[in-house]
C-alpha cells in the first residue's frame, strides 16, 4: 500500500502536468535589493496562478554572469528560472560570460527604471543646460559619483558624456548608495543613478535632479525634464524581467508568462512599482525578446567605443 | 630548525616578493594616480620586510616554539573526509551522503557503531529541515 | 513631543505587535547562532512577508532579527569558538578563553547582559543626539573612511596577543586575500585567474566559518588525549558577581559609544565597531594582559559595542535615509513598501512613528536580555555532548552555512582551504584575529585611499587637512608606537595589579 503511494507520487512528479514541483527562481544579486525584491514579490503574487511554490534563490556574483550562466546549464524543463535584469545583455561585452540574451528562453518583461542625474542641494547647477556648459567648459573638473565601473548607471555617465562633450573626473563606488550618500555629503557633485534610488533623497530636499535620461516623463519625479525634451536622447534604462535555460517548451514559457501577467496586473505590484519608482511595463515573450536583443545589440556597439574613450 | 617562525617568515617573504612582481604587471594609474597594481605592490613590501624582521629576530633556542602536531594522523583523516565529501557535493540525496560522511567521520575518530549512526542521523536531518525545508536552500 | 510619545507607545503596545516582535527575535536567534546566516539575510528573506501585516507589525518582526541576530551570533562565539556572525568575531577571543575555562554560563550571561546594555545606550544617543551623529556620519568622505581602515588595521597588533609580528603578517595575507576580484577603481580583474567565481573577491563568510570552525575542530582533534585537549565541562553560573558588575560598567558603556558611533558611519557596521571597542576597552583597562584569555571586560565591550551598533546604523537611516549597515539597508526598502519614507521628512511630519520605532528597540533589547539568560543553562549544554558529535556538528552546519550564503560550491572550497590555513596558523602560533581584520578593511581601505586620491587629484598632502582624518591618523600612530612608549617610560601597570578576572 505505502509502495503503491509511493510509486503513484513519484510517477506525479515526472510526469503530471506542469508544474507538479516547486520552480526555483535565480536570483543574480543580494538578498534586499531592488532585483531581489522584485523578484521575491513577483514570485509570491504569480505562485496561486501557477499552482506550485516559486522560490527564490540568490546567485550573487560577477555583474550576475555567475547566476545567467547557471540557470543556462540547468535543464530546460521550467522548473528553473532566472531574473533577468539589464546585465544580461552587458556581462558578454564585459568579458564576464558568453551568455545573452539570445541564449535563454525569455519569459516576460515586467518594469523599468530610467536613469535620473541628480546634484547635491546646495550645488551652484539649477539645470541640466547649467550642468553640461560648466562640465563641457571645465573639463575633468565636477567630481561624477558613479556605482562602478561598468554597471548601468556608470554606462549612462559615458553615454552622457559622448552626447553632450561633457567631461567628468569619475569616482567610482560598489553600488547607488554610497555613490548617492557621497553627494549628499558634498563629497562628489553629481551622480546618476534609478529614478527610485534617488526620489527620496529628492523629496527629502538632499538631491535636485537635473535630468531623467528617458523619453517620457517619469511618474515620480514628474516636474523633472527629460534628456530627450533636453535634446539629448541618451540613456539606458535598467530593467527586471525572467528567463529560463535556452530550448524551454513554448507551453511552460506561456503558463510562466501568463501567470507573470496576472501578478503585474495586481495592486500590489502597482504599489511597489510606485514606492520603488519603478516604470510598471510589462512585454510579452515577442515584445521582451525584441526588446532585449536591441539591448544586446547596443551595448555591444557602444561598449567598447564607451570604454575606449575612458581607458588610459 | 623546527621553529615556526623560521618556516612562517620564509613563507611570508615569498608571497611578499610574489605580491610586488604580480603588481608590476597590473596596469598602471593615469595621471599621478595609484594604479591596480599600488596596493598589491605596497602590502607586499611591508609582508616582506616584516617577514624578514621576523627571521631575523626569530628566538633560536625556545622549545616551546616547535610545532607539536599531535594527533597528526587523526587530524589527516578527517580532513581527507571533509574533502571527498566536498568533492561530491551535488551528487546524489544530501541526507544520505551527508549522514554516510558523517558516520564514517565518527566512526574515524573512534565513536561506536550505534552512537555515531544515530548522532548523524540526528545532525543530518536537522540541517536538513532548518536549511532544506524551512529556509529554502536547496542542498540536493 | 509628549503625545507623539503615547502615540508611539500605544501603537506598539498591541498584543499583535509585541508577538511579532517575539517571534522576530527568535528568529533572528535562529538566523544568528547558525553560522553563515546573517542578520541581512534574515531581514530579506522575510521582508516580502510584511507585506501583508501593518507596518508596526512588519516592522517589529524585522528589528526583531536584527536585533535577535547580533547576540545570538555571539553564542556559538562564546561555546565553540564558531562566530556566528561577522559582529561576534571580537566576542569569540574572550569569550571562549572564558568556556576553555570553565565559565561558559557566566560569558553567555555577560554576552546578553552587555548587548542588552549596549543596544539600550545606543538607543538612549538615537533619542537624544540623533542629528548630530547623522551630521558626524555625513561628513565621512573618502579621506575618513581610510583613516578609519587605517585606524582598524593599525588594531592588528593589539588583537595579536604576544605574537605581535606575526600577527603584523597574518593581517597582510589577509589584506592581500581582500585584493581578489575585480579592483574597486578600474575594475581590472586580480588574482582571479581567469574565474568568474572571483571576480567578486573571495566571499568573507566561508572563510570565516573555514578558520574558526573547521581551523578549531582540526585543532581539537589534534589535541585530544593531551593535557591541553582536556574540555572544560562545567558551565558555572550565569549572572556575574557585584564586583565584577562594577569591573564591566567602564567597558560596557565604552563600547556602546564606539559602537553607536561605528555603526552610524554608513557602510562600517558592528564587525569592525566591536573590534574597536575590544582594544579600546583593552587600552583602558588596568588589566590588559588579560584581554583575549577571558577577560569579563574585554567581553563586555564587544558584546556591547557590536549590539550598540544597531542604534548607531538606526540613527544614519531615521534621521538621513541612508543606510547605516547592509541590515538598515534592507530595511529601509521594507518601510518603503509600506509607504514609509525614513530620512528627514519623518522626523517632521510622523515623530509617532519614530518613537514606535525606539521603544520597539528597547522592547528587544529587554527581550534579547530575558532570552539570553533564560537559555543560557540549556544552551550551554551542548558542552556536554561527546567532542566527536560536536566536531560534526560545526563541520555539517559550517559546510551548509557557507554554502547557503551564495549557493555557490566555490565558497565550500574557499571555507575548506581556510579551515587547513586556520589550522597550519595556530599550530605556527600565528593569530587569526589580524587576518579577519585585513579581509574586512582591505577593500575599504584601498578604494578610499583611491578615491580620496581621485578628489585631491593625486595630491597625498593635501588629505592632511581634513580635522576627522587627522584624528584617525594620531590614534593610529599612537597605537602603533604606544608599546614602545610604555617601554621607554618603563612602568607598566598591567603586570602588578590583581586582576579580577583572573
Amino acid at each position: 500500500m505505502l509502495g503503491c503511494c509511493l510509486f503513484a507520487a513519484g510517477c506525479a512528479s515526472t510526469e503530471g502536468p506542469y508544474p507538479s514541483k516547486e520552480i526555483k527562481l535565480i536570483v543574480q544579486a543580494a538578498p534586499g535589493g531592488t532585483s531581489d525584491t522584485v523578484s521575491r514579490v513577483m514570485a509570491s503574487l504569480a505562485e496561486s496562478s501557477v499552482g506550485a511554490p516559486i522560490v527564490c534563490e540568490n546567485k550573487p556574483g560577477a555583474s550576475g554572469a555567475l547566476a545567467f550562466s547557471y540557470v543556462a546549464r540547468r535543464p530546460a524543463d521550467g522548473y528553473t528560472i532566472g531574473h533577468a535584469p539589464v546585465e544580461i545583455a552587458i556581462v558578454r561585452s564585459l568579458g564576464y560570460a558568453d551568455i545573452g540574451p539570445s541564449d535563454v528562453s525569455l519569459i516576460c518583461l515586467v518594469s523599468k527604471t530610467a536613469p535620473a542625474l541628480v546634484v547635491g542641494s546646495d550645488s551652484p547647477w539649477q539645470t541640466f543646460e547649467e550642468f553640461v556648459s560648466a562640465a563641457t567648459a571645465n573639463p575633468g573638473q565636477i567630481v561624477m559619483a558613479n556605482s562602478g565601473i561598468g554597471s548601468i548607471w556608470h554606462f549612462n555617465i559615458l553615454l552622457m558624456e559622448q552626447g553632450t562633450g561633457a567631461r567628468f573626473t569619475h569616482l567610482p563606488y560598489g553600488g547607488s548608495t554610497p555613490a548617492l550618500v557621497s553627494v549628499i555629503g558634498g563629497h562628489a557633485d553629481a551622480a546618476v543613478a534609478g529614478v527610485g534610488e534617488v526620489v527620496s533623497h529628492v523629496e527629502a530636499g538632499k538631491l535636485r535632479a537635473l535630468a531623467v535620461f528617458d523619453a517620457n516623463r517619469s511618474s515620480v519625479l514628474s516636474e523633472v525634464p527629460t534628456s530627450h525634451e533636453l535634446g539629448y536622447p541618451v540613456g539606458a534604462p535598467a530593467w527586471s524581467g525572467f528567463f529560463g535555460p535556452g530550448g524551454m517548451p513554448a507551453d511552460r514559457v506561456a503558463m510562466l508568462a501568463d501567470a507573470f501577467e496576472t501578478a503585474f496586473g495586481t495592486e500590489e505590484w502597482a504599489k511597489l512599482c510606485r514606492e520603488r519608482g519603478m516604470e510598471a511595463l510589462y512585454l510579452d515573450k515577442d515584445g521582451f525578446e525584441e526588446f532585449a536583443l536591441a539591448q544586446q545589440e547596443f551595448f555591444e556597439r557602444e561598449i567598447p567605443q564607451l570604454v575606449r574613450m575612458e581607458g588610459p | 630548525m623546527n621553529s615556526t617562525d623560521w618556516i612562517s617568515g620564509g613563507l611570508f617573504l615569498a608571497i611578499g616578493i610574489g605580491l610586488i612582481a604580480s603588481g608590476s604587471a597590473f596596469p598602471a594609474g593615469v595621471g599621478g594616480l595609484p594604479g591596480a597594481g599600488f596596493f598589491p605592490q605596497a602590502i607586499g613590501a611591508v609582508m616582506a620586510m616584516l617577514a624578514c624582521a621576523l627571521v631575523v629576530t626569530r628566538r633560536k633556542k625556545d622549545a616551546s616554539d616547535s610545532i607539536q602536531m599531535g594527533n597528526a594522523r587523526q587530524v589527516a583523516g578527517a580532513a581527507g573526509l571533509l574533502f571527498v565529501y566536498l568533492l561530491l557535493w551535488g551528487q546524489g540525496l544530501f541526507i544520505l551522503r551527508t549522514a554516510v560522511f558523517l558516520i564514517l567521520t565518527l566512526r574515524f575518530l573512534g565513536q561506536r557503531w550505534w552512537p555515531a549512526t544515530a548522532c548523524s542521523a540526528a545532525l543530518t536531518a536537522f540541517a536538513y529541515l532548518a536549511f532544506d525545508t524551512a529556509l529554502n536552500v536547496s542542498l540536493d | 513631543m509628549i503625545p507623539e510619545i503615547l502615540a508611539g507607545l500605544s501603537a506598539v503596545l498591541d498584543w499583535q505587535v509585541l508577538a511579532f516582535l517575539v517571534a522576530g527575535v527568535c528568529m533572528g536567534a535562529v538566523f544568528g547562532s547558525l553560522p553563515g546566516l546573517t542578520a541581512t539575510m534574515g531581514v530579506a528573506i522575510l521582508t516580502p512577508l510584511t507585506f501583508w501585516v501593518s507596518a508596526e507589525q512588519g516592522l517589529a518582526m524585522l528589528l526583531g532579527i536584527y536585533c535577535g541576530a547580533i547576540p545570538a551570533g555571539g553564542i556559538p562565539a562564546i561555546l565553540i569558538n564558531v562566530p556566528g556572525t561577522p559582529a561576534s568575531i571580537a566576542t569569540s577571543w574572550d569569550g571562549y578563553a572564558l568556556t576553555r575555562k570553565g565559565q561558559a554560563g557566566l560569558a553567555l550571561g555577560i554576552n546578553a547582559l552587555a548587548s542588552a546594555a549596549g543596544q539600550l545606550t545606543s538607543i538612549v544617543f538615537l533619542a537624544f543626539l540623533a542629528f548630530p551623529i547623522a551630521s558626524f556620519a555625513l561628513q565621512f568622505g573618502p579621506a575618513e573612511y581610510f583613516g578609519l581602515a587605517l585606524l582598524g588595521i593599525s588594531l592588528m597588533a593589539g588583537v595579536s596577543g604576544k605574537h605581535v609580528l606575526k600577527g603584523m603578517l597574518a593581517g597582510m595575507l589577509g589584506l592581500a586575500l581582500a585584493l581578489v576580484g575585480l579592483d574597486p577603481m578600474t575594475a581590472y580583474p586580480r588574482y582571479t585567474f581567469g574565474m568568474s567565481e572571483f571576480l567578486d573577491g573571495i566571499s568573507f563568510v566561508p572563510v570565516m566559518i573555514g578558520l574558526f570552525g573547521l581551523g578549531e575542530v582540526l585543532v581539537q582533534i589534534s589535541e585530544r588525549h593531551t593535557a591541553s585537549g582536556v574540555q572544560a565541562a562545567t558551565i558555572g553560573r550565569i549572572l556575574p558577581k557585584a564586583a565584577e558588575y562594577k569591573s564591566m560598567i567602564g567597558s560596557t558603556f565604552g563600547g556602546a559609544t564606539v559602537g553607536t558611533m561605528v555603526g552610524a558611519i554608513p557602510a562600517a557596521g558592528g564587525d569592525i565597531g566591536s573590534v574597536i571597542a575590544w582594544e579600546q576597552a583593552r587600552r583602558a583597562a588596568p588589566d590588559k594582559a588579560e584581554f583575549g584569555k577571558g577577560s569579563l571586560r574585554g567581553l563586555a565591550a564587544s558584546c556591547s559595542g557590536c549590539n550598540a551598533a544597531i542604534g548607531g546604523a538606526m540613527t544614519t537611516m531615521l534621521t538621513l535615509g541612508i543606510p547605516g549597515d547592509a541590515v538598515s539597508a534592507v530595511l529601509i526598502g521594507a518601510l518603503l513598501i509600506h509607504g514609509i519614507q525614513p530620512g528627514p521628512l519623518l522626523f517632521a511630519n510622523n515623530q509617532s512613528f519614530v518613537f514606535s520605532i525606539v521603544f520597539l528597540l528597547i522592547f528587544a533589547s529587554v527581550l534579547i536580555m530575558a532570552i539570553g539568560i533564560l537559555c543560557a543553562k540549556p544552551l550551554a549544554k551542548i558542552l556536554k555532548v561527546p567532542a566527536p558529535w560536536l566536531w560534526g556538528g560545526i563541520v555539517l552546519f559550517g559546510t551548509v552555512g557557507a554554502y547557503a550564503l551564495n549557493h555557490a560550491v566555490v565558497d565550500l572550497w574557499a571555507m575548506y582551504a581556510a579551515g587547513v590555513a586556520g589550522f597550519l596558523f595556530r599550530k605556527a602560533r600565528i593569530p587569526l584575529g589580524p587576518l579577519v581584520l585585513g579581509l574586512i578593511l582591505g577593500p575599504m581601505m584601498e578604494s578610499n585611499l583611491r578615491r580620496a586620491l581621485i578628489l585631491s587629484r593625486g595630491d597625498w598632502t593635501s588629505m592632511l587637512t581634513r580635522p576627522i582624518l587627522l584624528v584617525f591618523l594620531t590614534a593610529t600612530l599612537l597605537a602603533l608606537l604606544w608599546p614602545l612608549i610604555r617601554r621607554a617610560f618603563g612602568s607598566s601597570a598591567s603586570n602588578h595589579r590583581p586582576s579580577l578576572d583572573a
